[in-house]
This record gives C-alpha cells, structure tokens and sequence, in this order.
C-alpha cells in the first residue's frame, strides 16, 4: 500500500478568514472601509466637515467613528437622539424647577449634553488621550465652565434687580460657596467616569491588538511551514529528475517499449507518495523507505545496471519518526554525487539499525569517492537543521568517508522517550 | 566540396542517448554519426577516435561530464550541449549564445538547432574556452588518484602517482611506467584519465599519457608528426596532432 494521500495541497492555514476575523486593527486595508452614504445636505455637510478628521484618525478609529455615523444615521439610532433630546429636556425642565430661568437652563443642559457625548465618544474612540495630566486638564476645564455658568446665571437673575455693588458680590460669594461642593462632587465624578471609560477601553484595545498580533505570528508561522514545505517539495521533486525520467519515457513511449508502462507507474506513485508525505510534520521510516525504494526503481530503470541497491529496515525501527523527505534526501544525494559520476556506478545501501537509545540510518555508496576535504551541499545541511529542530541537540547526521573509499551519510535518531527525559 | 558531416553523441542513460539518435536520423538524415558513448570518457576517446564535426554532449555524465569533454575538444567540433529542465549552466549558455537542447528533445527544437549547425559548418567553430572554464570552476571534482595498485605475479605494488613518467593504453589494460619499473593495470586508459589531475598528466595522443615533469623536449619530426623525449630515458612518445598545441613553442 502507499503511504501517499491524496493530491490536495494542504498547505493553505493562511484563509482570508482569518485576516478578516482579526478586524481592522490588523490595518491591512484601511480603504476597505466604505464612507457612509449621504442621503441629505445635512448629511453631505457632515461628512465634508469631518472628512479632514476622519483622514487625521488611525484606520480602526476611523472604522469605530464610522460605525457609531452610521448608526446614528440609521432607525436604531432615532432611539439615542430621542434619549438626548429626553436628557436636554428633563434636565432643563428640572432646572427650571429649580428656579433658574428657562434660557439659560436650556443653554447649560444643552451645552452639557453635547459635551458629555462628545467627550463620552473621543473616551471611546481615543482612550490614549485621556490619562494622567491631560484628564485633570479637561476637569478643570469643565469645573471653570460651570462656575461660569453658576456665575452667568448669578448675573442675569440680578441683572434687573437694583442692587449695590456689594450685596451682589455677597449673593455671587453665596451662590458660588453653596455650588462648589456640588461643583466638586461633580466635577470628581465626571472625572472618574471618564477615568475608569478610557481605562477600560484602553485595556480593550490593548487585548485587541495582542490579540491581532498574536494572530498575524500565528499567520506569519503559518505561512513560513507552508512555504518551508513548498520549498522542500521543489527540492525533492527536482526537474532535472523528472526531465530525465520523462525523456526515458519519452523514448520508451515512441518506441513501444515494455518498459514505459511500469516506469511511468512507478513515477506516478513517486510524485503521489512525496506530495503525501510532505504535507506531514513527521513520517515513519518505514514510509520514508518505501518512498526511496520508488525513487530507487525509478533511477534503475534509467541507470540499469550502474544502480544496485540493498534496503535493510528491521521490524524494530519501522515506526522511527523523522522529518519527511530526509531519507530521500540522502538517497538522491547519494545518487548524484556518488553513483551517476562513477563509470561504473556502484551499490547504494540503505541500512537503520537498533542502537543504544535511538536508530542510526545510514546510506552507505560506493561510487565516486568523496573529495578530501567534505564539502556539504545545502541539502545535507538543510537535513541537518530539520533533525535539529525534530530530535534535539542529540540528533547527528555526518557525512563521511569511510577506510574502504566508499561515502556514508549516517544520521542518529534518537528515541523521544530519551529526549524527554532530559 | 563539402565532406560529410558526422557526429558523436554522448549520453550515460541508454533511452534519452536512443531518442536523440532516432530524432537526429528523422530531423538531418545526411548527418552520419560515427559514435554513441555511454559516458565522457568514451565521447572523449571517441572524438580522438573519429573526429567527428558535431559532438551532442549530456552535461552530466560519469568520467568527464560534457562540459570537460568539450573543454578538451577545444574548439576542434561544433558542441551541442544536452541537458534536461534545471541545470544551474542553462543560464550562462544562454548568456553565452550557446547550443543547447532540453531533453526530451522535442522534434520542433532540434529542427531549429539542426538548421543553425548547418549555417555555421563552414565557420570554425564557437570558442567556448572561457565560458566553460567559468562553469567548471564551481564544480566538486572528485580527488585526484594518489596511489595505483598494480598486481605483478603474486605481489600487489602500491604505485605513487606522482613517480609514473607515462601511461600507455594496451587494449582493455594500462601499462604504467614508473621511475623503478613497470606494470600493467586492468583499467582502461581512458577511464584512468579522468582520476588524474589534468594539471600535471599530459595526454598527447589517444593512447599516452604522460608525467609533463618528466618530459625533456618536444621534437618536430616532419610535417604532421611531433615526439616527446623524456629525462633520462631513451623512450620517445608520439605528439598527436590534437595535442600539438600543448607544445606551442613550435
């Protein structure tokens, strides 16, 4: 049986899904976002008005902004107006009450609707803004307004009462000792609330972005595997093997040779079993064997018999994990720098033994002899770094020459129980 | 006055060397191919053999890949190299108007190829001297052959290298002659000549190859033929006229 799966390339973990659950903080498209319809001149000059600040704001404000324009522009959105316009009118309604007179109640009420909504929506969308000096700021700000209010109201409740100059300043002196702790209270309140909003909002947004960044090195890694695998795979299936093959093919095809049929078997179940293996994280030995022993029919029927090889796998290391394509690796390798260039070509062996601790695969070849100084290529050096990163320090893969003249890679493998334990 | 034009075509795998046989015979039936070689030594010994005006050569074959048989050739043929899909040397022979076919060799490219040959055969050929030079230079090369065992009757000789004067081809065998003696090796000179390094083994004729630190002078015997004399010995090797040039006092 094969241990290829079927040909679905799997490796897609970066979905648009994904970009778009991250929202807009992940500001991959500022642009995306549509401007808000204009159905009206009011809604028309608006929008031209607050294009320059829409421009001005980050990409996920500017989003937020939006959000609440629309709703505000929407039937749902009747329903904050006519809370508003409920607030402005009680609280007028209660001032005048109190006895302060109807215009001016109108004015502080309406006054402080619009900067309580104003601001409750700048806590919301910029919470940055509001901390530390620039939150007393503002508080101050607001207290000195009131006391301008309190004192305007002073004003034009005496204005045409015919009072001395000093009986005033009394009545303002009064009126003004009487509201400040109110003044205070009030004004410490508002603070609070607008304190603990952009505080809490900040933490949102702080969670928001670790989260969106959490996600896009989820994605970044993703990717990274996706495209190590897409890169091993142009690496295992090089096109000069499969031109060779196929210009064998070729030949055997036009000449209706009895050898095409099975070769190009063997070549498809080749391409089925790499593309199946590559998708793993990991691969049994004896999967990893089955795919060199494809490889090593193929190479036979094009070298005959220059090739001549020898598989021994006990029962006892056949489920060994190792990265996939490895073996192969080392099969090529051996293949193209000892069998091809020898006149004479060679025997390729390919042998995994049981030692202390772990597996030793080697693929011994006796072709042409590896020059004095080992230089590695990048395929070995890249098996290497792959064995690192699945079996710890403890992994080896050497290439060497041993005393008879014949070249050996040798890998060590050793058990993850081992691993573990250290 | 055109003389016949003939071809070596050299390949190591057995189908893609069949199919670009059969397409030649189809695509240029005037073209006689005088040689087939399993490997870069025999295309090397073969175009010694045979002198052939076009040489179809595989970049990567055992003995000496396409690119050294052709650096040997020296400009003495038209080369066409033969490579498959992936070869890090496509790039320079394009740079370098170089002929090349891809295998498999469709029927449509080798027309075109054929017919740019047919233009250029009264030309000398392409001098590609340079170019492979440049490819070689990043190539692994196997080490050179340190020491050469010899059977004489029941003893086994260890031979240094560096202490043979020549080389000399005796049908299947090699005879070797060292500074103490000689003996006779079962390996194909040809095939011993892609172990030895270049630099300092000398081949002068299809059959010699020679110690050049072991050579005393080079004679002129008459008109196409040359001679080597060596120190302190009284043999005298024949120059073919392919290797004359290495002797460019003259």
């Amino acid at each position: 049986m094969t241990a290829g799966g079927p040909f679905a390339p799997g490796c897609r973990p970066f979905t648009a899904r994904r970009h778009q659950a991250a929202g807009p903080l992940l500001r991959l498209r500022p642009m995306a976002v549509p401007l808000p319809v204009a159905h009206n001149r009011f809604q028309r000059w608006y929008f031209r008005w607050a294009a320059p600040y829409y421009a001005r704001m980050a990409p996920e404000v500017r989003a937020q902004a939006e959000a609440i324009d629309r709703l505000l522009y929407s039937r749902r959105g009747l329903w904050v107006w006519l809370g508003l316009a409920l607030g402005v009118a009680g609280g007028t309604a209660g001032l005048v009450a109190a006895g302060v007179s109807f215009a001016p109640a109108l004015l502080l009420t309406l006054s402080l609707a619009v900067c309580l909504t104003v601001g409750g929506v700048s806590v919301w969308l910029m919470p940055q803004r509001y901390s530390g000096r620039r939150l007393w700021r503002i508080a101050l700000i607001m207290m000195l307004g009131t006391y301008a209010g309190v004192f305007a109201s002073v004003v034009s409740k005496t204005w045409s009462s015919a009072m001395s100059g000093e009986q005033w300043l009394q009545t303002l002196g009064a009126v003004l000792w009487r509201a400040t702790p109110f003044q205070l209270l009030a004004g410490l309140a508002l603070m609070l609330v607008m304190w603990g909003t952009a505080a809490a909002r900040r933490y949102a947004l702080q969670q928001e972005l670790a989260q969106s960044r959490l996600e896009q090195e989820r994605d970044a890694a993703a990717r990274q595997a996706a495209e190590a695998r897409l890169k091993l795979l142009q690496v295992q299936i090089q096109p000069h093997f499969l031109f060779n093959t196929l210009a064998t093919l070729q030949h055997w095809v036009d000449t209706r040779d009895a050898r095409g049929g099975p070769l190009l078997a063997s070549l498809t179940s080749f391409l089925r079993q790499s593309v199946g293996l590559l998708e793993k994280d990991s691969a049994t030995l004896a999967q990893e064997a089955e795919l060199a022993q494809t490889y090593l029919g193929i190479m036979q029927a094009r070298l005959g018999p220059r090739l001549r090889h020898e598989i021994v796998l006990p029962a006892d290391v056949a489920d060994t994990a190792l990265p996939p394509g490895l073996l192969l690796t080392l099969v090529e390798n051996a293949i193209e720098h000892g069998i091809e260039p020898a006149l004479h070509g060679g025997l390729l062996r390919i042998e995994a033994r049981r030692g202390d601790g772990g597996v030793e695969l080697s693929v011994r070849n006796g072709g042409a002899p590896l020059a004095a100084p080992v230089v590695e290529g990048v395929g070995l050096r890249n098996s290497r770094e792959r064995l690192a990163g699945r079996h710890g320090a403890q992994a080896r893969l050497e290439l060497l020459r041993d005393p008879l003249g014949e070249t050996l890679a040798r890998a060590w493998l050793p058990d993850p129980s081992q691993e573990q334990g250290r | 006055m055109s003389a016949m034009t003939t071809a070596l075509v050299a390949d190591d795998e057995e189908a893609p060397r069949e199919q670009l046989l059969a397409a030649l015979v189809r695509g240029w039936p005037e073209l006689r191919i005088v040689a087939a070689a399993a490997n870069g030594s025999d295309a090397w010994d073969a175009f010694l053999e045979h002198e052939p005006t076009v040489c179809f050569l595989d970049i990567r074959m055992p003995g000496l890949t396409g690119l050294e048989v052709a650096q040997r050739i020296r400009g003495r043929a038209h080369v066409v190299f033969v490579t498959a899909h992936g070869d890090h040397a496509l790039d320079a022979f394009d740079a370098g108007a170089v002929d090349y076919l891809m295998k498999p060799v469709e029927a449509e490219r080798l027309g075109r190829a054929i017919e740019r040959l047919q233009q250029r055969l009264n030309q000398p050929p392409a001098d590609l001297q340079g170019l492979i030079g440049s490819l070689l230079g990043g190539l692994r090369k196997p080490a050179p052959l340190d020491v050469i065992q010899a059977g004489v009757g029941r003893e086994v000789k260890l031979i240094r290298v560096e202490d043979v004067v020549y080389f000399e081809s005796d049908a299947r065998y090699t005879r070797v002659v060292h500074a103490e003696g000689d003996a006779l090796i079962r390996l194909p000179l040809k095939e011993l000549l892609t172990q030895l390094d270049a630099e300092r083994f000398w081949q002068i004729h299809r059959s010699v190859i020679v110690n050049q630190r072991c050579i005393a002078s080079a004679l002129r015997v008459d008109e196409g033929q040359m001679v080597v004399t060596l120190r302190g010995r009284s043999e005298r090797l024949p120059v073919s006229r392919h290797f004359q040039g290495l002797f460019k006092g003259l």
